[in-house]
C-alpha cells in the first residue's frame, strides 16, 4: 500500500476495519478515502485528513494556535461540515430571529444569548468552543457548562452578532444552535439551586446539632455542667431554627397548598411532624425538662430533601433531553424561490416555511424542516432522532428530517412538514409523554397520598388520644412518633421513580416509550412477533440480478420495469427506480395495480405485466421454476425476464433473535411476503418451523396474535407502525420501528428510533430489573411501616429514632430505584 | 470545662458562616457546573504568547 509512504507522516494514525487497514483521518478519526490526498501541518509533520471539510477546521484551529485541542481530546471529533456559504449565516441578523434568541442587556451596550453546542465528543471539544468563542472580537464573556453543553455568551452589540458567534464556532467543525431564552428553563435552574441551598443548610445544622446532643446523650453524671448543657440546648434551637424556617419551606408550602385546596399530600403529616416535634422541644426547652428533638428534625429534614434533591434530578435529565429536542431545528432557512427556473436564494425564518417551499440545505447546516429530497446526494447525521452517530445516506426521493445535520453535498428538498406537525416535534412530543411523565408520576403518588396521608393523621390523633388513658405525658409523644416513623414516601414513590428512571434509561438507547403499561407488561411477555420488511430487514430491496429472455436486454426490461411502477410505493418500484434514475422513462398507460399480485399495464399497445408469478406469468417456463419470490415482468402472458431482489437483514437481527430466544420467549415471524423469503430469513435467523407465517394480510396477523393469547401468551408485536397499526393495536405491548419521516403517523405502544433492534431484548431485559427493583422497594416500605407503627405506637420508640427511620427509608428507596439509571448490568 | 462557654458559641458562629457561604455559593451558581473547572485547568494553554514573551523577555532573562 503506497499509503504508508506518504513523504512526511510521521505518526501512523490507523484505521482497522472489516480486516482492512487505512489511515485515519487526523481531525475526524474515520479512515482515509484511498485517493484522497489532502494533508495539513501539525507540529512540523504532515498529516492526512479525509475531506476539505476536515482540512478546513484542523487548518482552523491550528492556525488559531489552538493545536491544543488536539493534545487533550478522548476521543477523534465527528466529520466537520464545512461552512463554506457563509452568507447564510448572516440570517442570524434577522429582526424575527433576533428578538427570539438574543436578549439586549440594559447596560454597557451588549447583548446576550445562550447556544447549544452540538457535535461535541469529549471535553476538549467544549474547551475549543469556549476559547473559539472568546477570540471573537467584541465578546465579553463565553462560558459553557461542562454538563449541559450550553453557553452562554454576551457581547458588544457594534462589534459582533450571533452570526459572527456560530460561525466562529462553525469553523473549529462543532455546530453552536441557538436556544430561545426560554423563562422555563431559568425557572428550572433557580428551583434546582434552591433545592441545594436548602439542602446544604440542613446538611450543615444537623452535622452541628449532632455535635451538641450526642455528648448530652451519654452525659454519664456530671460530666459536663448542667449550666454547659443548658447552653448546648440553645445552641441547638439557634442551629434548627434556619432548618425550619428555611429548609423546610418546600414541606411548609405544600401543607399550605393542602390546606388550601382541601387536598391532602405528603406534604401535611412531614409538616405536621416537623411542628409538633419543634413545639414541644422549644417548650421542653423554655420550662427546663422533658425531650427535645432538634437532632431528629434536622436529620429528619435533611433526609427528605435529599430524596427529593434526588428525585428531581432524575426528572430534570429527563426533561433537558426533551429540551434538546425542542431545539434541534434551526431558526433560520434558505428558501428557493422560482425552483426549478431561475433559483433566488432568500434567508426566512425557519418557522415561516410552509409545505412545498423549496429549501437549499449548504454542507453542515441543520435541515430546517421534514422534507424530501429533489436534488443531490449526501450523508445525514441523524443522531438527534435515532442516537446512531453514523450517518446515513440519501438519494434523490429520500425524506429529510428536520433537525439532522447535512454532513455532505449542499442538497435541494421541498418541504413536506412544518411545526407542530414535523417528526421533530412529534418525537419531541413522544419524549414529553414518556419522560417529562410529571402528571403520571404525580396522579400515582398523590393516589396514594390521599388515602394514606389523612389515615396517618386519624391514626396518629387517636394514638395520642387512647395514650391519655394510659398515661397521659406520654400521649403527645406518642402521637408524633407515629406521624414521624411512618414513611408513606417510601410506598408512594416505590413504583413511579422506577419507572421514571427506566424509562430515561431506555429512551437513552433509543426506544421511546409513550404507554406507562409498557414496563409492567414487558416482564410478563411470552412471544415475540416480528414482522419482516422494514422490522428485521433493511426494508430497501436492491436488484441482485436480472435474467431475460434472449432478445431483451437488461436495460430494456428495467425501463419497461419502471413505466409499470411509476407510480407504485412498493419496495421494488423504488428498487427500480434507484437503478433507473430519471432516464429513457416510456409511459405506460391503463395502469392497474392488483394487491399481492403485481401490476399490469399497457405500453405500445401491448399489455404488460411486472409482479409475482402467479400474477405476472401464469405458463412460466420450465427453466425459471426455482424463481419463487422473484419479480417477474411478462408481455401477454409471456415470460420476458426474472428481477431477484434481496432485502438484506439488518446487522443484528440474529443476535436479537438469539438473545430473545436464551430468555425463554417465543420469537415469531410474521409476513406478508412470499413463504420462500420468509423461509430463508427466518432459517437464517434460526426461528422454529411453527413460528412462521408467511403471505399474512393484516387481518391474518391480527388472527395469529389473537391464536397466541387463546393459548395464554403475552405477546409483543415488533412492526413498521403503518401498515401494521391494526395488528399492534391487538398486541399487548406494541413497538413500532420509527423508519424516519413516518414518524408523526406512528400508532404504538413503543417507538424504536434507534436502528439497533437488541435494544428491544435490553428493554425486556431492563422491564425485568424494573419489576424486581419496584419489588423490593414495596417489600421493605410495607415492611418498614409494619414494624415502625406498632413500635411507635406502643411508645417504644421515641420520636427522635422515628424521624430517622422514616428518612431513611424514604431514601433506601430513591437510591435502590436510581439503579435503574445504570444503562448495563 | 470554662472552654465550653467559649467554644460552643463560636462554633455554633463558624457553622452560620458556613452556612451563609454555601447559600451564597449555591445560589451563584458555584456547584452548576462540577466538570467544566476541572477540565479547564487541564486544557488551558499555559504557553505564554510571544507578544508577552517579547515584552518581558529582558526581565526573564535577568532572573
Amino acid at each position: 500500500m503506497n499509503m504508508f509512504n506518504v513523504p512526511g507522516l510521521a505518526i501512523g494514525r490507523l484505521f482497522v476495519s472489516e480486516g482492512k487497514i487505512s489511515i485515519a483521518c487526523f481531525h475526524c478519526g474515520l479512515p482515509v478515502p484511498p485517493n484522497t490526498q489532502l494533508h495539513i501541518q501539525f507540529n512540523g509533520a504532515s498529516q492526512a485528513v479525509c475531506c476539505v471539510g476536515c482540512e478546513a477546521v484542523a487548518t482552523t484551529i491550528i492556525n488559531a494556535d489552538l493545536s491544543n485541542y488536539y493534545h487533550d481530546r478522548s476521543a477523534p471529533t465527528g466529520v466537520a461540515g464545512l461552512a463554506e456559504a457563509n452568507d447564510q449565516l448572516a440570517a442570524f441578523d434577522l429582526p424575527a430571529i433576533q428578538s427570539q434568541y438574543v436578549r439586549t442587556e440594559s447596560t454597557g451596550g451588549t447583548q446576550s444569548a445562550a447556544l447549544y453546542i452540538d457535535g461535541v465528543t469529549c471535553n476538549a471539544c467544549l474547551w475549543l468552543a469556549e476559547a473559539a468563542l472568546r477570540r471573537v472580537p467584541g465578546v465579553t464573556s463565553a462560558d459553557i457548562n461542562y454538563v449541559t453543553h450550553r453557553a452562554e455568551m454576551t457581547w458588544h452589540t457594534n462589534q459582533a452578532s450571533l452570526t459572527v458567534i456560530v460561525e466562529a464556532i462553525a469553523r473549529v467543525g462543532l455546530r453552536g444552535i441557538p436556544v430561545a431564552s426560554g423563562e422555563r428553563q431559568a425557572l428550572r435552574a433557580q428551583s434546582k439551586r434552591d433545592a441545594l441551598k436548602q439542602l446544604g443548610v440542613a446538611l450543615l445544622a444537623m452535622m452541628q446539632v449532632m455535635m451538641f446532643t450526642v455528648p448530652l446523650y451519654f452525659t454519664v453524671s456530671d460530666d459536663i455542667s448542667p449550666d454547659a448543657q443548658s447552653l448546648m440546648r440553645w445552641a441547638s434551637l439557634l442551629l434548627t431554627l434556619p432548618v425550619v424556617a428555611y429548609s423546610a419551606r418546600p414541606f411548609w408550602i405544600g401543607a399550605l397548598r393542602d390546606w388550601q385546596t382541601r387536598h391532602v399530600s405528603m406534604d401535611s403529616p412531614i409538616a405536621l411532624a416537623i411542628a409538633a416535634t419543634f413545639i414541644t422541644s422549644l417548650w421542653s426547652l423554655a420550662v427546663g425538662h422533658g425531650a427535645l428533638y432538634f437532632d431528629s428534625i434536622t436529620m429528619f429534614v435533611f433526609l427528605l430533601l435529599t430524596s427529593r434533591y434526588l428525585e428531581a434530578g432524575i426528572r430534570d435529565r429527563a426533561l433537558s433531553r426533551i429540551e434538546r429536542l425542542t431545539n434541534a431545528a434551526p431558526a433560520v432557512a434558505l428558501r428557493l424561490t422560482g425552483y426549478p427556473g431561475n433559483q433566488q436564494i432568500s434567508e426566512i425564518a425557519s418557522a415561516e416555511l410552509c409545505t412545498g417551499d423549496v429549501i437549499l440545505i449548504a454542507t453542515g447546516q441543520i435541515i430546517a424542516a421534514d422534507a424530501i429530497l429533489l436534488e443531490g446526494a449526501s450523508e445525514v447525521d441523524e443522531s438527534i432522532i435515532t442516537g446512531e452517530s453514523r450517518a446515513v445516506t440519501h438519494t434523490v426521493g429520500a425524506a429529510l428530517i428536520g433537525g439532522t445535520v447535512n454532513l455532505g453535498a449542499p442538497l435541494i428538498a421541498r418541504v413536506e412538514r412544518v411545526g407542530s406537525a414535523s417528526t421533530l416535534a412529534s418525537v419531541a412530543r413522544m419524549a414529553e409523554r414518556s419522560l417529562g411523565g410529571r402528571p403520571q408520576l404525580m396522579a400515582l403518588t398523590d393516589r396514594i397520598a390521599r388515602v394514606v396521608a389523612p389515615a396517618l393523621i386519624a391514626v396518629a390523633v387517636s394514638a395520642g388520644s387512647i395514650w391519655l388513658f394510659i398515661n397521659s405525658s406520654q400521649s403527645f409523644n406518642v402521637a408524633v412518633a407515629v406521624l414521624a416513623v411512618t414513611c408513606p414516601c417510601a410506598i408512594a414513590l416505590a413504583a413511579p421513580l422506577a419507572y421514571t428512571s427506566a424509562t430515561l434509561t431506555i429512551a437513552n438507547r433509543g426506544l421511546l416509550i409513550s404507554r406507562s403499561h409498557v414496563l409492567e407488561t414487558m416482564p410478563q411477555i411470552t412471544d415475540v412477533v416480528f414482522d419482516k420488511t422494514g422490522t428485521l430487514t433493511i426494508g430497501k430491496l436492491g436488484i441482485s440480478k436480472i435474467e431475460t429472455r434472449h432478445d431483451l436486454s437488461c436495460n430494456e426490461a428495467l425501463v419497461i420495469a419502471a413505466a409499470l411502477e411509476a407510480g407504485a410505493a412498493h419496495p421494488i418500484a423504488q428498487a427500480i427506480k434507484y437503478i433507473v434514475g430519471d432516464r429513457f422513462i416510456t409511459a405506460a398507460t391503463e395502469l392497474r395495480l392488483v394487491a399481492g399480485g403485481g401490476v399490469e399495464g399497457v405500453i405500445d399497445g401491448e399489455i404488460y405485466r411486472f409482479g409475482h408469478r402467479d400474477f405476472a406469468c401464469t405458463n412460466i417456463g420450465a427453466n425459471i421454476q426455482q424463481h419463487d419470490g422473484a419479480f417477474i415482468l411478462s408481455r401477454k402472458d409471456v415470460w420476458l425476464a426474472t428481477f431477484h431482489a434481496d432485502d438484506a437483514l439488518k446487522p443484528d437481527a440474529i443476535t436479537t433473535v438469539q438473545a430473545l430466544q436464551k430468555t425463554g420467549l417465543r420469537v415469531h415471524l410474521v409476513s406478508g411476503d412470499r413463504a420462500a423469503q420468509v423461509n430463508i430469513i427466518a432459517a437464517e435467523l434460526g426461528i422454529e418451523k411453527g413460528h412462521i407465517r408467511s403471505q399474512q394480510t393484516p387481518l391474518q396477523k391480527l388472527a395469529y396474535i389473537e391464536q397466541l393469547h387463546a393459548r395464554g401468551g403475552k405477546v409483543v408485536m415488533v412492526g413498521d407502525g403503518v401498515n401494521d397499526a391494526p395488528v399492534l393495536g391487538a398486541a399487548d405491548v406494541s413497538i413500532a420501528m420509527a423508519a424516519g419521516a413516518d414518524l408523526p403517523r406512528l400508532t404504538a405502544d413503543a417507538v424504536l428510533l434507534s436502528p439497533h433492534l437488541i435494544t428491544i431484548p435490553a428493554a425486556i431485559e431492563l422491564a425485568r430489573r424494573t419489576k424486581n427493583i419496584i419489588k423490593q422497594n414495596f417489600v421493605w416500605a410495607i415492611a418498614y411501616n409494619a414494624i415502625g407503627i406498632p413500635l411507635a405506637l406502643a411508645n417504644v420508640i421515641n420520636p427522635a429514632w422515628a424521624a430517622i427511620g422514616m428518612g431513611v427509608s424514604g431514601l433506601v428507596v430513591v437510591l435502590n430505584s436510581m439503579r435503574l439509571l445504570r444503562a448495563s448490568g | 470545662m470554662e472552654s465550653l462557654w467559649l467554644l460552643i458559641p463560636l462554633s455554633v458562629l463558624l457553622a452560620f458562616i458556613i452556612g451563609a457561604l454555601f447559600w451564597w455559593a449555591a445560589g451563584a451558581g458555584q456547584f452548576d457546573d462540577l466538570t467544566g473547572p476541572g477540565e479547564r485547568i487541564l486544557q488551558d494553554d499555559d504557553r505564554v504568547p510571544e507578544a508577552v514573551k517579547a515584552a518581558n523577555g529582558g526581565a526573564n532573562k535577568a532572573k
